[in-house]
């Protein structure tokens, strides 16, 4: 896949930047985004279930507007996206969300709920060989997905900024290849998300891994609007949040993997924010 | 048929989905007379193709299909046929929906017709992954594992080796868990195996190099890659080895 991504990126880079001034300058055009930086496949890749998801929400707008999808996993295609074509309302994870709450103002609005999961938990796992208790003794390479928001992480699983972790944070699409390259001494560490976790411990290499670090509970990713809602976008909301109820949306929820959306637990986001805050400043 | 439709219905995974919609019913087309229908179809499925002379070749097998003593063989190349057709005839989208609704179908009563018969699981689990491509959806994927699977295990050198091709390109390309069922190591074996079973095709090699140099093992992806080159198959389709080639080709200078 990475070979392919690497071939499709620049493509896609440059659609994206063509289209964005078309975009901008169309009737208001209704653009959502899924952002999902380190994810695997690629806009193109994505567009028929991005398109049935749009067309859901078109078919329950007033008046049925036309609505356009899009599926982004590389921070590069998020940046031109956010910036230039400006979405009516993204899902971001959360670490994509810390980082970028300020300068793309950030609203959350609603949470996922992958797997059914109300909450999320980020893990540094290691080979169950390795003697280390402690995080700050672990250096060498560790990788994960998460890896492709680094900043954010770093302050959310060790309140330190990513440049003065004691070891390198590498992105990989490829998670079992990094947790067999864990077993077998290759790379250091492994950073997980809690389903990546669940899964990763029902394989055979799941025996030989073990979690050095965790955070606490996190939010799932968050759906986002960029500055506060309009009419449309609240009703934009509504739909999502009624999907779950909705018999016709299931199959499409199941394919987002997401049991629906749900209200923000402010309750957690807040003094995360703050955490992801001080964990910035100078030490 | 070489099945490169395998490999590039694999190039289209999605991650954000885990279900897809089944294939709608698709409405029966006139057919010609079953008697000698085989023979057309095999007629009009000789190589070198055009999708015109696939779609002949597609209802004559499944007219040949009418036939009891023939229904399983009519089935699985009709099923090979449109299978064909999704990826090879540069058909517009809702036509490439059709002819894979069509394939799953048709492979589907072939399977249920001969339990035993490898190319109908083999083409079952094809046209599930080209299903996939064009939905951008993966639950289809375990299916397509288990009737590889059950391919390979009925017989394994059917299509060049293509049951373990067609393993080894869906494990070595789908995600990871969570997402998926891709694993890496799991699809080299089975293009190992692959490669042993049917050591004079190229794309055998090819898809072998695909992986190894995904995987970072450049040297023998190189070598791969060079055996690909150097077999010379004198029954391939010119349209299918063109497609591979392609690909095989940007992975060269990729690893130039």
């Amino acid at each position: 896949m990475k070979s392919l991504r690497s071939v499709i990126l620049p493509v896609i880079a440059v659609l994206l930047a063509s289209t964005a001034s078309a975009a901008t300058a169309a009737d208001d055009p209704l653009l959502f985004d899924l952002i999902q930086p380190g994810s695997p496949g690629s806009t193109e890749e994505a567009a028929p279930l991005m398109a049935r998801w749009a067309d859901y929400l078109s078919a329950h707008l007033p008046g049925h507007p036309p609505i356009t999808g899009r599926y982004v996993n590389t921070n590069e295609q998020a940046r031109i996206v956010l910036s230039q074509i400006k979405p009516r309302f993204a899902v971001v994870t959360v670490p994509y969300y810390l980082e970028h709450r300020s300068a793309y103002n950030f609203q959350p609005q609603l949470a996922t709920r992958p797997g059914g999961r109300t909450e999320d938990r980020y893990r540094l796992l290691v080979s169950t060989t390795n003697p280390i208790t402690t995080w700050e003794k672990l250096t060498g390479d560790v990788a994960g997905t998460l890896c492709h928001t680094p900043e954010a992480v770093a302050r959310l699983l060790f309140q330190r900024t990513a440049s003065t972790l004691p070891f390198h944070c590498q992105p990989t699409d490829r998670l079992l290849r990094a947790a067999r390259q864990v077993v077998r001494g290759e790379l250091n560490g492994l950073l997980v998300t809690d389903e990546q976790d669940t899964s990763l411990m029902a394989l055979p290499e799941g025996a030989s891994l073990k979690a050095l670090h965790a955070t606490g509970p996190l939010p799932p990713p968050l759906v986002v609007t960029l500055g506060r809602p309009d009419a449309v976008q609240q009703s934009i909301i509504q739909t999502l949040l009624g999907m779950k109820d909705d018999p016709t949306a299931h199959e499409l929820l199941t394919e987002l993997r997401t049991d629906g959306f749900g209200p923000v637990d402010l309750n957690v986001l807040t003094p995360l924010q703050e955490a992801f805050e001080r964990a910035g400043k100078p030490r | 048929m070489r099945d490169r439709a395998l490999r590039s219905c694999l190039l289209l995974w999605v991650i954000v989905c885990s279900c897809a919609t089944p294939p709608p019913a698709v409405p029966p087309l006139p057919l010609p007379q079953a008697e000698g229908a085989m023979t057309f179809g095999e007629s009009f499925y000789r190589s070198p193709r055009t999708p015109e002379r696939v779609r002949k070749a597609a209802l004559n097998y499944e007219a040949a299909a009418q036939r009891p003593e023939q229904a399983a063989e009519g089935l699985w190349k009709a099923a090979r046929a449109y299978v064909w057709l999704t990826q090879f005839a540069g058909s517009k989208r809702a036509q490439q929906e059709q002819d894979v609704a069509r394939a799953i179908a048709l492979a589907r009563r072939a399977v249920a017709t001969a339990p035993k018969q490898a190319n109908a699981h083999y083409y079952l689990a094809a046209s599930l992954g080209l299903f996939s491509q064009l939905h951008s959806a993966m639950s289809q994927l375990e299916e397509m594992a288990r009737e590889g699977k059950r391919a390979a295990e009925l017989d394994p050198r059917i299509d060049h080796a293509g049951p373990y091709r067609l393993l080894g390109s869906l494990y070595g390309q789908a995600p990871d868990p969570p997402i998926s069922l891709g694993d890496e190591e799991k699809g080299l074996d089975y293009l190992r195996k692959a490669v042993t079973t049917a050591p004079d095709n190229p794309e055998n090699h090819f898809r072998l190099a695909e992986l190894l140099a995904a995987m970072g093992q450049k040297a023998e992806a190189k070598h791969q890659l060079e055996q690909a080159f150097f077999l010379n198959e004198t029954d391939a389709d010119p349209t299918e080895t063109l497609a591979w080639q392609t690909q095989a080709k940007r992975l060269w200078e990729k690893m130039k």
